[in-house]
């Protein structure tokens, strides 16, 4: 709004100022007149040398505000195209007004002509010339805030590389998506090399105060967010390849923030805040709400301006980037690196999308490395991040398509679970066992437990944070069979076989009762080891029906694909699918009937496992318990 | 080779006395500061600072600072950054021995702060600069330091000078209800002294102004602090006359956080903690309660029954306490949903509330009233009986049974009235219809497209005379050749 009011302002001003003088007016007149004809008869060099030759050098510091609107409106896709040497003429034409004509009113003009534009290839090129005339200014702080808010509007506008919604996502062809990949890295190159020089002088090694330091800060951290965190790290490494090898687009940004800033970690207050939803807004503000707009607050602290994920994507990167390391102030508590980058992380899985999911990993796995194990402590599990964070990596965990990231996610997993001292670990894994109902994931819990209840055995004296009371309570959640003898074994067979060989444990190594074990085996006795007795028999059964079944369908069918006429082809697919496999309530996909078998054989052998790892525990049992 | 290892050895050795030479050299000059004195964080003053004060904690300090390992390697330092370093003293946003160090310093002073690796990075380190175990010195000067802003805009607004930090991580987040003691001071004046519960955002109804309101967001549990609040946060432009406050005054405050409800997260905390939010809860649904919002009065009284169900390892005292509350939460849901005409809900709480103390007159007396809003006066009644067995005197109950009674005598006279002739007049009705419908039916036994054709029959056998009349109803061996086939 204020470029425009201003520019209309400049508009009056330089039309009297024309109006002094009644020959200087009829000049120019005539120059803008030959000019509109020279290029709409595609005549760039009679254009070029209005501004070349003595003719019209009176007039031509005076002519920027009708000579950029009309030349800007040839900067178009098809001329770039067709028309090169109109396209570079015009090019030419308004390198030579930024440098004649004065800067304060170039400037406004070339942005007003960004900000109509619907191809990358105005703004690319006007790019250039706004540079030029902003050197050439000599108090620049307010040209710069209109430069980062326009830079800001159209990267804004930038279209995604993929669409939001996760389900498109798969339909768009990967071209489609490099394509657009491709388009937003070429506006952010043009970008960051018309900010260089602006950097450069704001940077603190000039050791002076720069009005504009902060707003290039905000942009250059708003730049990390959409559109460009969305691209895959491996295109935006390929790109700096391609464009000669230097720094990566991505490195760059955050290279010429840490110029502007000696502590890179002083955005992480802010996320504290936004973490702990300190956002109250004040009524007492509200009549100065304006002209706080742009507050060094404001600039930062506002998700308008930059984003969870910019944030996000910065700190990634500066963890991850190797050049900037010893760039980082080392002063900081590592619990309170985590505390706050965590929810940045957190914010990265949420957004199911493989790109992000990946950096949000590294982010993690970074961080991990800089706190000490068995550091932290029960207090910090008031902080929401934690149990949000769990939760968004055990959903990763499970449901994550691709798999290297669902490794990554156990990896970070089991990591993350080792920073937390005995006792908060135990509150984590009770959490966890009530937020989990996946079999697989109940099953790496238990072993979590177990190796906790080993570490507690370890210390002398012995730690009481997985022991006695605290141990039945994790026991009872471990050892579960929701509906008796009557549950599905082969639909929780990870977890039952788990939890075995966590008593198959206990009963061996704890011969003195230092657990506790043997006070609560009975219960465990008639809640779970018994009814998952009668559970395998009926399971053993039930399958073992099921195998007789399927081969003497498969006999069947196959007598009828030798006796039978093609056209009855179809009736022995619907044979198939006679006999039908039920695991957890979910009949299995259609498959073929040894395919069917083979299955059925697998649900035998993890019986037989869970039936051989009961009579085990069992027998310690009994070899136990007339001691106790 | 013996020999190349020898000396390797040596150098090692050497290199190890010299750093342990170094790291005596520092014990000497520099004093201990660390709070459990295991000379965990050395400080050698360098130079002298002016004045005697030091800052508080909370504020935000301005340092320069250059940190080197033992070996003399610089790992890092402000002033390659060309700018002074700043943070939030006392905040554990720093290495513990700064969070010690600096809030030891005065204006002007530079000193050597050594740092032993627990006060630092620990067995971690800082990869890639800092190694494990690594003991770290760093040359602090402080520049200068500020109290501690909360205002919004960074303005000053709001100040706070901690008195007695607070415990945990964790703070009130929006709507959360705070139990606080504050004290009103203007000019020097007390002039408010309270205790107040209310959730963060409604402070309004309390009389909390925004800036304490403010501040609070950022307090952790049990910190008293003084708060320093401009008007603006404050009375504004109006003041307060019943205070003798004039318009456009700045006020000072001393808050204590007491407790505060801690959102979800009930499963990292301990038993009695999760009391102590079941508590608060508890006094939330019942300020809803009063206020005739029965609906987020449930939700408050759900949280209570949450917290505490959560987790059933209770042990003497805690576990009446527990069970107290329990029993009242459950209790006064029942009379909320009592309320909201939600009733078979308000049974089911009582019957929560019955297997927790089975004699409780409140519940069998709300439970009744649930079962006489669900059309039951036949069962309410008993539960009112059982009431006026428990109490005597109970006229409640008693004016509840005789409004029983005197339903059920309605209802009777009305069922009299309503089933006389009825059956008769049912099952004509009844057979008419049913022949109508048979009627309209397609004769299946006609079409190939029927329920069962004759080609599925067993056999292929005729229909029997029972099929004719049953359609739908296929017999397995009516033909008598014994074979069950298995559908």
């Amino acid at each position: 709004m204020s470029v425009c009011s201003l520019l209309l302002l400049r508009k009056g001003f330089s039309v009297s100022a024309m109006s002094k003088s009644k020959c200087d007016k009829l000049l120019a007149e005539k120059f803008i007149q030959e000019l509109e004809i020279f290029l709409k008869n595609n005549e760039p060099e009679k254009a070029l040398e209005l501004f070349i030759s003595e003719k019209y050098a009176a007039v031509i510091p005076d002519s920027s505000w009708d000579v950029i609107p009309l030349v800007s409106s040839y900067l178009t896709m098809t001329n770039k195209l067709n028309e090169q040497p109109l396209f570079n003429c015009c090019i030419r034409i308004l390198d030579i007004v930024a440098e004649k004509c004065c800067p304060s009113e170039t400037v406004l003009e070339f942005l007003e002509q960004v900000e109509c534009d619907d191809y990358d290839v105005k703004f690319s090129v006007l790019l250039k010339p706004l540079g030029t005339s902003l050197t050439r200014m000599d108090d620049k702080t307010k040209a710069i805030e209109w430069c980062i808010s326009t830079i800001r509007a159209y990267t804004d506008g930038l279209p995604l590389p993929y669409t939001e919604t996760e389900n498109n996502i798969q339909d768009k062809p990967h071209i489609d998506a490099d394509v657009m990949s491709r388009r937003i890295m070429k506006v952010y190159r043009n970008i960051l090399n018309f900010l260089e020089p602006l950097v450069n002088e704001a940077s603190l090694e000039k050791g002076i105060t720069s009005k504009s330091r902060n707003y290039l800060l905000s942009l250059l951290l708003s730049l990390l967010g959409k559109p460009f965190c969305y691209i895959s790290t491996e295109l935006v490494d390929l790109e700096s390849i391609l464009t000669g090898g230097g720094r990566s687009i991505a490195e760059m940004i955050v290279t010429y923030i840490t110029y502007l800033t000696g502590d890179s970690f002083r955005f992480l207050k802010i996320l504290d805040d936004r973490c702990n939803q300190r956002n109250r807004k004040l009524i007492g503000d509200s009549d100065k709400h304006e002209s706080h707009g742009n507050s060094e607050v404001n600039l930062f602290a506002s998700e308008e301006n930059v984003s969870d994920l910019a944030y996000a994507q910065f700190y990634y990167l500066l963890m991850e980037l190797e050049s900037l390391q010893n760039k980082l102030p080392r002063v900081y508590h590592p619990h309170y690196l985590i505390h706050t980058c965590f929810y940045l992380a957190k914010c990265l899985l949420q957004k199911s999308k493989d790109t992000l999911i990946r950096k949000g990993l590294r982010l993690i796995q970074i961080l991990l490395k800089h706190v000490d194990k068995f550091s932290v402590g029960p207090d910090a599990l008031e902080l929401s991040v934690h149990s949000e964070l769990f939760g968004t990596i055990t959903k990763i965990m499970v449901y994550c398509e691709s798999e290297k990231e669902r490794h990554t996610a156990l990896q970070v997993f089991e990591d993350y679970l080792k920073i937390f001292n005995l006792q908060a670990r135990y509150l984590v894994i009770l959490h966890l066992y009530e937020t989990s109902n996946h079999t697989g994931l109940i099953s790496i819990i238990t072993n979590a437990f177990k190796s906790s209840i080993v570490m507690c055995l370890n210390e002398n004296p012995h730690n009481p944070c997985f022991l006695g009371k605290k141990m039945k309570t994790l026991l009872s959640r471990a050892c579960r069979l929701s509906h008796g003898s009557a549950t599905d074994l082969i639909e929780i067979s990870d977890e039952v076989i788990t939890a075995l060989n966590l008593l198959r444990f206990l009963t061996i190594r704890d011969k003195e009762n230092a657990t506790g074990i043997w006070d609560y085996i009975e219960k465990l006795q008639t809640d779970y080891l018994n009814p998952l007795r009668k559970g395998i028999d009926l399971a053993h059964a039930h399958w073992k029906y099921k195998i007789k079944d399927l081969e003497l369908q498969k006999k069947k069918s196959s007598k009828n694909l030798n006796t039978t006429l093609p056209h009855n082809a179809k009736q022995t697919n619907e044979l198939d699918d006679s006999v039908t496999i039920t695991v957890g309530g979910e009949n299995l996909p259609v498959m073929p009937i040894s395919e069917k078998i083979r299955f059925c054989e697998q649900a035998m052998n993890a019986l037989d496992v869970m039936e051989s790892i009961l009579i085990r525990v069992n027998e310690c049992i009994a070899e136990n318990s007339s001691t106790y | 080779m013996n020999v190349v290892e020898n000396d390797q050895a040596v150098i090692v050795i050497v290199v190890l006395l010299f750093s342990f030479i170094d790291y005596q050299a520092a014990r000497m000059a520099a004093i201990d500061i660390s709070p459990s004195k295991d000379n965990g964080v050395l400080k050698e003053i360098i130079k002298g600072g002016t004045g005697d004060e030091t800052p508080a904690a909370g504020s935000k300090v301005t340092v320069h600072y250059t940190g080197t390992l033992l070996d003399g390697t610089k790992f890092d330092s402000s002033k390659d950054r060309h700018e002074p370093f700043q943070f939030d003293l006392g905040k554990g946003s720093v290495i513990k021995a700064w969070d010690i160090g600096i809030a030891t310093m005065k204006k002007g002073e530079v000193a050597v702060l050594t740092c032993a690796p627990e006060y630092a990075y620990g067995q971690s380190g800082s990869p890639p600069t800092i190694p494990p175990n690594a003991t770290l010195k760093f040359e602090v000067e402080m520049i200068d330091w500020k109290g501690e802003d909360l205002s919004p805009n960074k303005d000053g607004s709001i100040e706070r000078f901690q008195i007695i930090p607070g415990k945990g991580y964790a703070t009130p987040k929006d709507s959360a209800l705070v139990n606080i003691h504050l004290v009103g001071k203007y000019n020097d004046q007390v002039f408010e002294e309270r205790e107040v519960q209310f959730p963060l955002g409604e402070g309004e109804d309390a009389g909390i102004i925004e800036g304490v309101e403010k501040a609070l967001e950022s307090f952790k549990s049990g910190e008293k602090s003084r708060l320093k609040i401009k008007s603006k946060y404050a009375f504004k432009k109006t003041g307060k006359p019943e205070f003798n406050i004039p318009p456009d005054a700045d006020v000072e405050y001393i808050v204590e956080l007491k407790s505060f409800e801690k959102g979800v997260e009930c499963w990292s905390l301990e038993a009695p903690q999760k009391i102590e939010q079941a508590k608060l809860f508890k006094e939330k649904g019942t300020t809803y309660f009063k206020a005739n919002k029965y609906n987020l009065a449930i939700k408050m009284y759900k949280k209570v029954i949450e917290f505490l169900d959560y987790d059933s390892n209770y042990d003497g005292d805690l576990k009446t306490e527990r069970n107290n509350l329990l029993v009242s939460a459950h209790l006064n849901l029942a009379l909320c949903y009592l309320k909201t005409d939600q009733n078979v809900e308000a049974k089911d709480s009582c019957n929560k509330v019955l297997e927790l103390s089975p004699k409780n007159e409140k519940a069998l007396f709300r439970r009744g009233q649930a079962y006489l809003a669900l059309a039951s006066p036949d069962i309410a009644v008993k539960d009112f009986q059982e009431v006026l067995k428990l109490e005597l005197k109970n006229a409640a109950a008693a004016k509840q049974i005789a409004v029983c009674n005197n339903l059920i005598k309605k209802q009777l006279a009305k069922e009299k009235k309503l089933y006389a002739n009825m059956f008769d007049k049912f099952a004509q009705e009844d057979k008419q219809k049913e022949e109508e419908k048979l009627r309209q039916q397609p004769d299946v036994m006609r079409g190939a497209l029927g329920e069962w054709g004759q080609e599925e029959r067993p056999g292929g056998r005729d229909a029997t005379a029972f099929e004719k009349e049953n359609p739908n109803i296929l017999m397995l061996n009516a033909n008598g050749t014994g074979e069950f086939k298995n559908m």
